[in-house]
């Protein structure tokens, strides 16, 4: 009966109403009536009357008005999404933002730091090829003048410098630029006053040396874009919002903005007829928005169950341990459900950015506007383009007819 | 001090705050708070749910008879914070001495035992037995015969005042009145218990003659 219900529900809402709204709703209802059925007498002896030992066409009929009763609540929750999405996103009042933009400012300016890090050890190694060439310099100036000279200090000053960064490069950590161009210099000093083709040892260590600043090159370089995709994918490049789900929300924005110089906001609407013409594309944006929805509505559902429980065992059947239990315990449990749905909206967001990046001309041909013939040209159409639909400054673009098919 | 000065002192506290904890943010600050809010609340606002817990008498017990499971059952139809609180109780009852008579039937608080027996003022005989005993039926109340040897020490039956616990020692306290005079001479005698009538509710007192 159930299967025939769902199935009866799918023709009339999308799948993704399904999904999004009804399932949370249906499972908050079941788990709220799970646990008030040992703890409300009122409400195990009416579900005992009506549902539980009641005959089959009662049953049926009380059953059957829940499942109503909730599909209704769930069509509201699936009105009041955007509302609900936009509370996450941090859409509240000024002086409220105002608290808890700087812990977002804080998160940002750490990664913009290590990445500042990051992109001067990538320029301080982008110097080694002048280290070999002062290295190869010092090669030929002591093979020359001292051709019998052997390099062979006991202790050995370079082996014991190499080996700490050996040992870093063992355990996976940085090596530092500074440290590699103290080694070469040394090696380089070394090889002035000795004839390297006579000591092994100084050969041997300027291979290592070799291995270590390709090492300390490739590192920099992947933590360099790995910080600069933590960066992109957690910040948008306007105003900061007060929580982390917000700012994730800005990276569509960020990006588009970066990439084509385009108003994201004021094409969103029209890409999102566009992108239905593709059906795995349209799918895909569908689906990662219907996940990102349901666990928003998890989250809501949570915090209102413990609220409504808070109450129940504050003022009307008083528990300290369920009173904490409810009120501890349910926000912690909603908490994690907006994690999660931060994480989602990063995947929805991903799938946002590839619809524009696949369907922008189509978007500009469905506006009757001439496609670009470069990078510059296109970015000049979104930016005037925006100036035109978002501040009405006055822009004239050439309208292209359809092409007859 | 203006409102301007009392906000610039907020201020200058909060980035003090922040230099010396930068993990401290707005939202954690305010979950701390919260935590600490619903913890105050908890525990001054809402009424401890253990007084209200209680079990119930399986059978007439009289003072000093010592708590075990055998003798209270768990009343039905309790919500699960009660079971929960019924729980703490019984793990507290166990091993405690009533109070005072306690019909069966009746209901068992925290209130209704206490630590050691409240034995009357008089000399006490123990008693030490084999091993611990089945309380339902050798406890405070019990009516015993005493065997020393092949001789029966109590002319008249004895009546438990309690039974105590010392290590793994269990002892039953009897009066010392309810012993034949010559019996107790001799300390080496090691005496035995013989359960005669289980515990029982004493009849009520005669009404005084007028």
């Amino acid at each position: 009966m159930l299967s025939t219900f769902l199935t009866q529900l799918q023709n009339y809402f999308s799948k993704y109403f399904v999904i999004g709204s009804f399932f949370p709703m249906l499972t908050f209802t079941f788990l709220n009536g799970l646990i008030a059925y040992p703890l409300v007498g009122a409400w195990r002896s009416w579900a005992n009357a009506n549902i539980l030992q009641a005959s089959a066409g009662g049953a049926a009929f009380f059953t059957a008005s829940i499942v109503v009763a909730i599909v209704l609540a769930a069509y509201v929750l699936a009105a009041l999404s955007t509302f609900l999405r936009r509370m996450l996103e941090g859409q509240w009042s000024e002086g409220f933002r105002k608290l808890f933009v700087p812990a977002q400012n804080r998160r940002r300016e750490a990664i913009v730091k290590r990445l500042t890090e990051a992109g001067m050890e990538m320029a301080d190694l982008a110097y080694a090829p002048k280290w070999n060439e002062g290295i190869g310099a010092a090669w030929t100036e002591g093979r020359q003048n001292y051709p019998d000279e052997v390099w062979a200090p006991d202790p050995d000053p370079i082996r014991a410098s190499l080996a700490e960064l050996e040992d870093k490069f063992t355990k996976y950590e940085f090596v530092p630029a500074g440290k590699l161009q103290e080694i070469a210099n040394t090696i380089a000093n070394a090889l002035k006053s000795h004839n390297m083709d006579k000591s092994p040892r100084l050969d041997e260590h300027y291979r290592k040396l070799t291995g270590l600043i390709q090492y300390a090159d490739d590192r920099a370089r992947g933590r360099y874009a790995r910080l600069q995709n933590e960066l992109n994918s957690n910040f948008g490049a306007q105003e900061i919002a007060p929580t982390k789900m917000g700012n994730v929300a800005n990276t569509i924005q960020g990006y588009v903005m970066r990439r084509y110089h385009c108003n994201f906001e004021t094409v969103w609407s029209n890409l999102q007829r566009i992108v239905p013409k593709d059906d795995k594309a349209n799918a895909a944006l569908q689906e990662a928005k219907t996940q990102l929805d349901f666990l928003v509505a998890c989250y809501w559902l949570t915090l209102l169950s413990a609220v409504l429980w808070s109450i129940v065992f504050a003022l009307i059947d008083p528990s300290r341990l369920s009173l904490l239990l409810a009120s501890l315990g349910g926000p912690a449990l909603a908490y994690m459900w907006y994690r999660a749905a931060a994480e989602q909206y990063r995947s929805f967001a991903d799938v946002a950015m590839t619809s524009f990046d696949t369907f922008r001309f189509d978007l500009l041909r469905e506006m009757r506007l001439k496609p670009p013939v470069d990078i510059e040209d296109e970015r000049w159409i979104w930016e005037n383009l925006d100036r035109l639909t978002t501040f009405g400054e006055s822009q004239n673009f050439q309208y292209e007819p359809p092409k007859q098919t | 001090m203006t409102w301007e000065d009392v906000k610039q002192w907020v201020v200058d506290r909060k980035r003090a705050l922040i230099a010396k904890a930068p993990w401290i943010t707005m939202g954690r600050f305010l979950a701390i708070f919260y935590v600490g809010a619903i913890l105050c609340v908890t525990f001054v606002a809402v009424p401890d749910q253990r007084d209200r817990s209680f079990v119930l008498a399986a059978r007439y017990l009289g003072p000093n008879t010592r708590m075990a499971r055998t003798l209270w059952i768990e009343p039905r139809g309790q919500s699960l914070s009660d079971r929960i609180e019924r729980d703490r109780l019984e793990e507290e009852l166990l091993g405690k001495y009533v109070r005072r008579p306690i019909e069966g039937g009746a209901p068992i608080a925290r209130a209704d035992v206490m630590p050691w027996p409240d034995v009357p003022d008089e000399d006490v005989v123990p008693v030490l037995l084999d091993g611990e005993p089945d309380w339902m039926m050798l406890n405070q109340g019990s009516t015993v015969e005493v065997w020393i040897g092949p001789k029966a020490a109590t002319p008249h039956y004895a009546l438990v005042q309690a039974i105590v616990t010392s290590d793994t020692k269990w002892i039953a306290l009897l009066r010392r009145s309810d012993f034949a005079p010559d019996m107790l001479g001799n300390p080496g005698d090691k005496p035995t218990l013989r359960l005669v009538r289980f515990p029982h509710k004493p009849p009520p007192p005669p009404p005084p003659k007028p």
